[in-house]
């Protein structure tokens, strides 16, 4: 027992000497090709961005990976934690101190092959089950309209819903329907409906440190202005063959 | 064969190139004839072919008459021209802030933007926003349409900037009304009992103390309608963004709060900013503001006290959207204002606060003012969504959604939008005999709209420097009172400093003949004694209550 206690102490101090060592913890989640885990590590564009934003801002940064619900209750509940890149939404909005926007995500509808429906507007999918994605906010937002919406687990499930009959059409965002297209031989149709964009954003806990976020934010301003993450995203529109019409 | 066959798809392409039949059918009625409509079209179709298969994409709120836009209007105008649109419907909040970004950041995330005016003062200081004036002139002239007559917009005032350039154009208007339960306010047996406690009518509320009465009435002393618990007032207090709008748009301006003037209070406005020739010079007392000034105090400490004590108690904890939805339920007797955006949704036969034909039980009228409040100053709030072109969008995608926001505002269109959304912009749809035939099914709107009351209800205006940046503070600080409970009039001094600090910061990073620029701070007593606002405590807060009839004043919006 007195050795439990003793590897509980010295793991409880480690981690604090850790936090104390960074400015502020980031903590994400598997969202490709946003953030993806491989042969070569954490990789993906908000890597790629905190990569800059570290280098830009000379702040210690720590990454986690962690589950998205996770990532948002953590820096939801402790200071100088942060969860990115997560949808800046007004319902959101009073919980965090927001560093924004890190980049725009653009959201379609997608469909089968075959028997794909002529979708024009808002109201055409209110004739349609859409599989979405529990956090992604797309969900949310579709249901505010009375649009029926299923969630899944993540979003390839999502799109394997689809293909497996099981919703009418799929709502995902442009880059992540492509990687899923690129990595998986699902049966969706490429044609898409957009309808609707999202300013991803790093959000931070309200109590942590101002002058760290306002540095961040500044650094993030300066990034996007001389159009070094323009140069990230553009690397991934050809990547995945997708415009972001930016 | 083949060439027989060549010539009938060529004659069926020709007839159907002029076949207006789908729009013409679409947008019935018109305040055009059919032939000018045609007229309209055919332009919009010529102007249009430099950008076929181009895709654009604009951003609105989500309002009813925005859905038609985004669902009706954008398929057609994609039919009529081959420019797609992807028109998006999103929170008010995220429209603000996605057209801050890339104002500030130069990123063309929309290629046009549905933006409040109450942006006004920001747009002509930032010299990002398009001059609509300049571009009809100038690069946008080719695709400017002939028949748009602008004098006929309503609203155009309110996008205007100080140097008489269009900067936005209007697309969808509304105001904020008193709303009340007209059915209730008749029953005698109420009439009688209310006179007995209060010693005058039971009528529609002129100022504030008998708007409290009425609220103390419905909440404490009549309590159940027809055996159904009912509440005196309505509003929302959760510490999230709308809480600011409904602060900003016209707690403080009915309260009296600001100056004398239209179509905002002049040299202070209703945000209690004190503004020296076009340069903003601070919002707390010690610079000549009045966001921490008694009247202030007296306004929030009363949207504080009404919520807590007439309101549903679950509205404290409710946003704008959430509470939008209760007065249709039919347990609320009155709403000091009331979004007129949303009297289509009140309209439906099935709703308890409509009669067996569909009429409306309730009605709109001119909302009370507080104790504060001298006439010369604004009477309350309108919101005008409006185009809005940054300068950072390439030439030619301006050119294309310049195209589209003309086509949701032109004639041919403009009625039939006016008549579905009920957030009318031109006097020629508000006087026409259709708008005008809805008169008895739309509670007061129409006559609201047909009269000159229309320009004392007002946007926020020019003292406002950078809305995005301030309009945050509004709902962090007064969400402290209502979600939390903590003291108004500390608050109030922590919101005007904060405000004040907000403009230098502006006044840093964006230098120009009319930026903000603080004056020194001096003894409060000073600034109160000086004529106009900020104005001293009142020795009564609550003068005896006042009523009218609706029937007198509805006069009052008699053309």
């Amino acid at each position: 027992m007195a050795t439990l206690v003793k590897l509980l102490v010295t793991s409880l101090l480690l981690s604090s000497q850790m936090l104390k060592a960074s400015d502020l913890v980031f903590n994400t989640y598997i969202d490709p090709p946003y953030v993806s885990q491989g042969d070569e590590g954490v990789t993906g564009i908000s890597i790629d961005i905190l990569k800059l934003l570290r280098q830009h801002s000379q702040l210690n940064i720590e990454l986690h990976l962690l589950p998205l619900k996770r990532a948002y209750a953590v820096a939801l509940d402790s200071a100088n934690q942060c969860v990115f890149a997560i949808e800046r939404t007004q319902s959101r909005e009073s919980s965090f101190i927001w560093i924004s926007p890190m980049f725009i995500s653009r959201y379609a509808i997608y469909q089968r092959k075959l028997h794909a429906k002529h979708l024009a507007s808002l109201d055409d999918l209110t004739k349609l089950r859409i599989g979405s994605y529990s956090g992604s906010g797309v969900g949310e937002y579709l249901t505010s309209f009375s649009i029926t919406v299923d969630l899944a687990k993540t979003n390839l499930n999502s799109a394997k819903k689809l293909t497996r009959h099981r919703t009418g059409a799929w709502a995902s965002d442009i880059l992540s329907a492509a990687y899923i297209a690129q990595q998986f031989d699902l049966d969706i149709s490429p044609k898409k409906y957009h309808f609707y964009s999202a300013l991803r954003a790093i959000a931070c806990n309200k109590n942590s440190d101002l002058g760290v976020l306002d540095k961040l934010q500044k650094s993030l301003n300066q990034l996007q202005k001389s159009g070094q993450i323009g140069q990230v995203l553009s690397k991934y529109e050809q990547q995945y063959q997708v415009d972001l019409g930016l | 064969m083949r060439i027989i066959l060549l010539f009938l798809c060529c004659f069926i392409n020709a007839s159907w190139a002029e076949d207006y039949s789908p729009w013409l059918k679409e947008f019935r009625p018109s305040s055009l004839s059919q032939q000018q409509q045609i007229e309209e079209l055919a332009w919009f179709k010529q102007a249009a072919k430099p950008f076929q298969g181009i895709t654009i994409r604009a951003i609105s709120e989500r309002i009813n008459t925005h859905w038609y836009e985004a669902t009706v209007i954008a398929p057609l105008f994609y039919q009529l021209t081959g420019i797609k649109v992807i028109h998006e419907l999103s929170s008010e909040d995220d429209v603000v802030k996605k057209l801050q970004s890339q104002m500030d950041l130069g990123i063309n995330y929309y290629d046009i933007y549905v933006s409040d005016s109450d942006l006004i003062g920001g747009h002509f200081r930032s010299n990002k926003v398009l001059s609509l004036s300049e571009f009809m002139r100038e690069q946008g002239k080719q695709v400017t349409l002939p028949s748009l007559d602008v004098n006929d917009f309503i609203g155009l005032a309110f996008t205007t900037s100080p140097y008489n350039e269009i900067l936005q154009l209007p697309d969808q208007q509304f105001a904020n009304l008193y709303w009340y339960r007209q059915d209730w306010f008749a029953r005698p047996e109420l009439q009688q009992q209310f006179k007995a406690i209060y010693g005058y009518p039971l009528a529609v509320p002129v100022n504030w103390s008998a708007y409290e009465d009425i609220a103390e009435f419905f909440s404490k002393h009549v309590k159940q309608i027809d055996g159904h618990k009912v509440y005196g007032h309505m509003d929302y207090g959760k510490r999230d963004p709308s809480l600011g709008w409904r602060i900003s748009d016209a707690w403080l301006s009915m309260a009296g709060m600001g100056d004398v003037g239209l179509p905002n209070g002049l040299p202070v406005d209703e945000w209690g900013i004190r503004r020296h020739g076009c340069r903003p010079v601070g919002a707390s007392v010690k610079r000549g503001g009045a966001l921490d000034s008694p009247a202030a105090i007296y306004a929030i400490q009363k949207y504080v006290d009404w919520l807590v004590r007439y309101a549903p108690p679950e509205a404290q904890k409710m946003t704008f959207s959430e509470a939008g939805a209760e007065i249709a339920k039919g347990h609320i007797a009155q709403q000091i204002f009331w979004y007129t955006a949303f009297t289509a949704d009140l309209s439906h036969p099935d709703l308890s606060i409509t009669d067996d034909n569909g009429k409306p039980l309730w009605r709109v009228a001119p909302s009370p003012r507080g104790a504060y409040w001298q006439p010369g100053m604004k009477s309350g709030y309108q919101d005008v969504g409006a185009w809005t072109l940054l300068k950072s969008t390439p030439l030619k995608r301006q050119q294309a959604a310049w195209l589209y926001a003309q086509f949701n505002v032109a004639k041919t269109v403009s009625l039939r939008k006016t008549m579905v959304g009920l957030t009318p912009i031109r006097e020629s749809d508000i006087m026409s005999p259709e708008f005008t035939q809805r008169s008895e099914e739309l509670g007061g709107l129409v006559e609201f709209y047909q009269s000159n009351a229309r320009n004392e209800w007002t946007p926020t205006g020019l003292n406002v420097p950078n809305y995005p940046a301030l309009s945050a503070l509004w709902w962090q600080y007064i969400g402290r009172a209502s979600d939390q409970k903590e003291d108004v009039s500390k608050i109030m001094q922590e919101l005007a400093k904060s405000m004040d600090a907000a403009l230098a910061k502006i006044s840093h990073e964006t230098r120009g003949a009319c930026s903000p620029k603080l004056i020194s701070s001096q003894d409060e007593a000073l600034w109160l004694a000086h004529p106009g606002s900020p104005k001293p405590k009142l020795e009564n807060e609550k003068p005896p209550g006042k009523t009218l009839a609706y029937s007198e004043l509805i006069k009052q919006w008699q053309p």
